[in-house]
């Protein structure tokens, strides 16, 4: 049952792929290279939960996919991000940011 | 077999093929790792299984990528995956909603269909739904109004009327025209104008139709698709063939088509040309876009009109239904009427298969109550569960609805042989029945319907309790229904054995009046019994002495041929003639409750010959002439209906108000005529009073053949233009009318629904009762164990089944004595209430289900205590 893991990781990582994939169109094991990459190997994402992930936005049309070559001429899948894509990025970068923030202020008073 | 095939075409159907380009998304994924793997100096193998350990598997990477993917539409795919699984897991389970489902669809499929074709389709012609009839007010010869049809007079000023009419065209009644071979039957003939096919939109599937010419000519004909058969034998080459008549030739010009079955009145034959202006009634088509409130608004204008040429008292504007449910013939009831329901009643046969198979299903769902308790344990929602039932419901009522087409596809190619002739022109008039478009959406609605409230009861009730009282429950074999679930269960026999009762009711009620009107004595003798119904040249002998002289003749001749045993002059027992009310005279002027009227203008002799006798008072004599007052001898069901407890002789009635006063000097027997079910009654009239003769009543011994050559020959030498449209024996002609055909019909196939649900309801209970046993054969054990009686054991299975059913019965009574008003039309000498019926139905019934409890109660008795409590 895929939609019973936590909420928080399932959005955390989707609002990733949003934002990896709003820079430029990029293949999925860009993707996983370029979170790893940005975050100086913190987040390291577990190749079982990207892919369903990337296939979950897609049915939810934020992200589209097309058939592309890639850097070594291979033939891969190409994601990137759509109109409805980036209002929803922009709508949770906000979220997060308010969150984290808060979880910030709580961290430091406490 | 079909699944696995479906299913691939789905996904063909998708956008891509899922499974096999995630694969290849997630290979590249391995080996774009492994590159990087070995840019960081592992060897190849190394790079390789660490590339697969980091991605951690790639079925299962597969497999959440294909849950993510999966719409409603696999989730329903597969909810309809299962329930086949569950379908053929259970066969006998299956076949038996399976088969209750398709009787119950296929008999709602068939008669819709029979009351589609008679009464909603549109009439086969062009803009029929713009076909209008009009009827004008004039004044009657008594000083009331009536209204009767336009006729050709006025076509011309119906036309002017533009901003209504878009056309009118003009057709002829029809009537026998005697064959020149002079055959028993004459051919029905009527008339319409040379471009009343054209303003039908129907052309001649032969040949062509009237000319101009032929209006002037007059001996063109055309002939219908039935007649074609009947004397051509489907003949091709029938175009310039001829029909000789009595009194001319007709060249048949065309053959209309099957369509053109029977425009008005009844079945037509042929049609000879007609001129506009001659045209007896008128068929008119009003404007597009305008409705027919609209049409009679704008046409009591024009009519109102300074200018108009026309000045009628009124115009009426009717849809051309023409021959739609309409009843002809002296049948009381209402085609229509009876129509729905048999709708109806199939309507009850189907929700009484709905609440079985709900039933069976609830029950089923009890037993599964550990598999529901799981799946809501590992995280299925009450919604999906509910799905889950929903669909099981569709595909069992899916699979019921295609047997139930093929079902219904037999019954409906069937229908036009087993309507029977008294019915044919209001049944299939308009037209066949026939498995089109329109029923089959409404086997698609019935199936789905049936689906869903199959389905949706044992979905919600089954999911209602929760995953831990399940799982308890489940593991325990004692575990029976929650008390809600036994209530909907209960409520559903309740409700099955009600509607039982209803359809019971109803059959037994129209199978009572056919039983009563097969032993209703004929009151005449028809053995051997002949009659001659002859047709007067409209110029000649049509005076009332001319035609009395020319009886006269004809008796005086055939009482000599050795055949005929007596002759006489008045209608066929079989059937007067009607459209008069009985009304008798009271102290403060004419009864207003009234009887249908049976008249027959009869000669002195006619009693003798008929072998009708006399019960009061006495016959008709000499003195009974055309200057002395006015007598009639009437039925015996008259004389007690209008004067109880006294006799009649010397009362007086009337048959229309204002006409002379006829004094009753006789009382005969209550006759058997083809009118019996509307339950009339006769009078006898003698002819020399009436005027018009034109019946002859004959009695032969032996073989009637030459009897009935002689009366043809007599007939033709006294005078060749009178044609003789009818001459046969009484007893066949009486099989012809086929009096009893309709309500044997509407019995036969109310019996038909009726039985349906006695058995269902009979394998309701039997499911119930069946079911209670197995879940408590521990008790039942325990029980016996501890020197329980066997009556006891007994009692205990079925006290069970014994409230929804006595409860059932109770609730069915009462409303089938308040719907069998509906067929009431169609009842004759049975009360709606009749003790007889209900009795018996009620007994019936009981049996019945004695029968359906015998198998498991039997079962409970049998409970072995020491296997009982062994098992689990």
């Amino acid at each position: 049952m895929p939609n019973e893991k936590s909420d928080l990781l399932q959005g955390t990582l989707d609002l990733l792929v949003l934002k990896t994939v709003a820079l430029e169109p990029m293949h999925g094991w860009g993707i996983s290279q370029r979170i790893q990459q940005i975050s100086e190997d913190v987040l390291r994402v577990s190749q079982g939960s990207l892919y369903p992930a990337l296939h979950r936005l897609e049915v939810q049309r934020l992200i589209a996919s097309e058939m592309g070559i890639s850097e070594n001429n291979r033939k891969a899948r190409f994601y990137r991000i759509t109109a409805a894509g980036r209002r929803r990025l922009t709508v949770e970068t906000e979220g997060w940011e308010r969150l984290s923030l808060a979880v910030a202020r709580i961290l430091n008073t406490a | 077999m079909f699944l696995k095939l479906l299913d691939r075409l789905l996904a063909r159907l998708r956008h891509r093929d899922l499974d096999s380009e995630a694969a290849a998304e997630l290979r590249f994924h391995v080996d774009m790792q492994t590159q990087a793997n070995l840019a960081s100096g592992m060897t190849p193998a190394e790079a390789r299984h660490e590339a697969l350990r980091a991605f951690g598997g790639l079925e299962q990477a597969r497999e959440a990528v294909r849950d993510e993917r999966a719409t409603w539409l696999d989730q329903v795919w597969q909810d309809v995956r299962f329930a086949w699984r569950q379908a053929r897991r259970a066969p006998g389970f299956t076949a038996t909603a399976v088969i209750t489902l398709a009787l119950g669809i296929g008999a709602n499929v068939a008669i819709f269909s029979a009351v589609d074709a008679a009464l909603f389709r549109p009439l086969p012609y062009r803009d029929a739904d713009r076909l209008v009839n009009l009827f004008v007010t004039v004044q009657t010869r008594a000083g009331g109004q009536t209204q009767v049809e336009v006729t050709g007079r006025h076509i011309d000023d119906l036309r002017a009327i533009r901003q209504v009419f878009e056309g009118v065209d003009a057709f002829g009644d029809f009537r026998p025209k005697a064959l020149a071979a002079g055959s028993d039957a004459s051919p029905q003939v009527g008339a319409f104008t040379p471009t009343f096919p054209s303003f039908l939109g129907v052309t001649p599937q032969l040949g062509r139709a009237f000319a101009q010419d032929d209006v002037i000519t007059k001996d063109r004909i055309i002939i219908s698709d039935a007649y074609w058969r009947r004397a051509f034998n489907r003949d091709r080459d029938v175009i310039g063939k001829t029909i000789a008549f009595s009194d001319q030739t007709c060249i048949v010009v065309g053959v209309m088509p099957p369509t053109f079955r029977y425009f008005v009145g009844a079945q037509t034959d042929a049609w000879l040309p007609l001129a506009e202006r001659d045209g007896e009634r008128l068929a008119a088509r009003i404007r597009p876009g305008i409705t027919l409130a609209q049409a009679q608004r704008e046409l009591n204008a024009a009519l109102a009109r300074p200018g108009s040429t026309w000045k009628p008292l009124a115009v009426e504007i009717a849809p051309a239904e023409w021959n739609r449910g309409a009843d002809t013939g002296a049948s009381a009831g209402s085609t229509r009427m009876m129509l729905f329901c048999l709708l109806g009643a199939m309507g009850f046969v189907l929700m009484i298969a709905c609440a079985n198979v709900a039933n069976l299903l609830l029950s089923r769902s009890f037993t599964r109550q550990r598999e529901i308790a799981i799946r809501g344990a590992v995280g299925a929602t009450r919604l999906q569960l509910i799905r889950q039932f929903l669909i099981e419901g569709l595909v069992l009522a899916g699979l019921g609805g295609v047997a139930a087409t093929l079902l219904a596809w037999w019954v409906i190619r069937a229908i036009p042989a087993i309507v029977p002739a008294r019915l044919t022109y209001s049944v299939l008039g308009a037209s066949l029945p026939q498995l089109d478009v329109r029923v089959l959406a409404f086997a698609c609605l019935a199936a789905i319907l049936t689906g869903v409230v199959c389905g949706a009861v044992p979905a919600f009730r089954a999911t209602q309790c929760s995953a831990a009282d399940g799982l308890l429950a489940g593991g325990q074999s004692v575990a029976g229904p929650t008390r809600g679930q036994r209530r909907t269960r209960d409520a559903f026999q309740t409700l099955q054995v009600a509607m039982t009762m209803i359809l019971l009711v109803g059959a037994g009620l129209l199978l009572a009046s056919v039983i009563r009107m097969v032993t209703v004595p004929m009151g005449y003798d028809p053995e051997d019994l002949g009659c001659a119904y002859l047709t007067f040249p409209q110029t000649a002998n049509a005076r009332p002495a001319q035609r009395r002289a020319f009886f006269d003749e004809l008796i005086a001749r055939i009482a000599t041929v050795p055949g005929i045993r007596a002759a006489t002059v008045g209608q066929s027992p079989v059937g007067g003639s009607t459209g008069h009310q009985f009304l008798p005279e009271q102290r403060d002027g004419l009864a207003a409750k009234a009887a249908p009227l049976e008249q027959f203008d009869v000669r002195p002799d006619y009693f003798r010959v008929a072998g009708i006798p006399l019960k009061e008072g006495r016959m008709f004599g000499p003195e009974d002439g055309p200057n002395a007052p006015p007598v009639a001898i009437i039925s015996e069901n008259a004389a007690r209906r209008f004067w109880p407890g006294q006799s009649a002789i010397g009362q007086r009635f009337t048959w229309f108000p204002g006409q002379p006063l006829l004094t009753v000097v006789g009382v005969v027997p209550h006759i058997k005529t083809h009118a019996l079910a509307r339950d009339g009654v006769e009078a006898y009239l003698p002819v020399a009073q009436t005027g018009e003769p034109s019946s002859l009543l004959f009695r032969v011994s032996g073989d009637p053949a030459p009897g009935i050559a002689a009366i043809r020959a007599a007939i033709r030498s006294i005078d060749p233009r009178v044609t003789v449209s009818r001459l046969t024996m009484v007893d066949s002609l009486f099989a012809e009318f086929d009096p009893i055909g309709a309500s044997r019909f509407y019995a036969w196939l109310l019996g038909a629904g009726a039985g349906l649900a006695l058995v269902m309801a009979a394998v309701g209970l039997y499911g119930l009762l069946s079911y209670s046993v197995s879940r408590r054969t521990r008790e039942i054990g325990v029980r016996i164990a501890l020197g329980a009686g066997m009556w006891r054991v007994r009692w205990m299975v079925v006290v069970e089944g014994l409230v929804p059913v006595a409860v059932g019965i109770a609730v069915g009574l009462i409303a089938a004595t308040w719907l069998s008003r509906l067929v009431a039309s169609q009842l004759f000498q049975v009360k709606p209430h009749d003790p007889v019926v209900l009795g018996a139905i009620v007994i019936l019934f009981v049996l019945v289900c004695a029968v359906a409890a015998f198998v498991p109660v039997r079962r409970a008795t049998r409970v072995d205590p020491a296997e009982a409590l062994r098992t689990d």
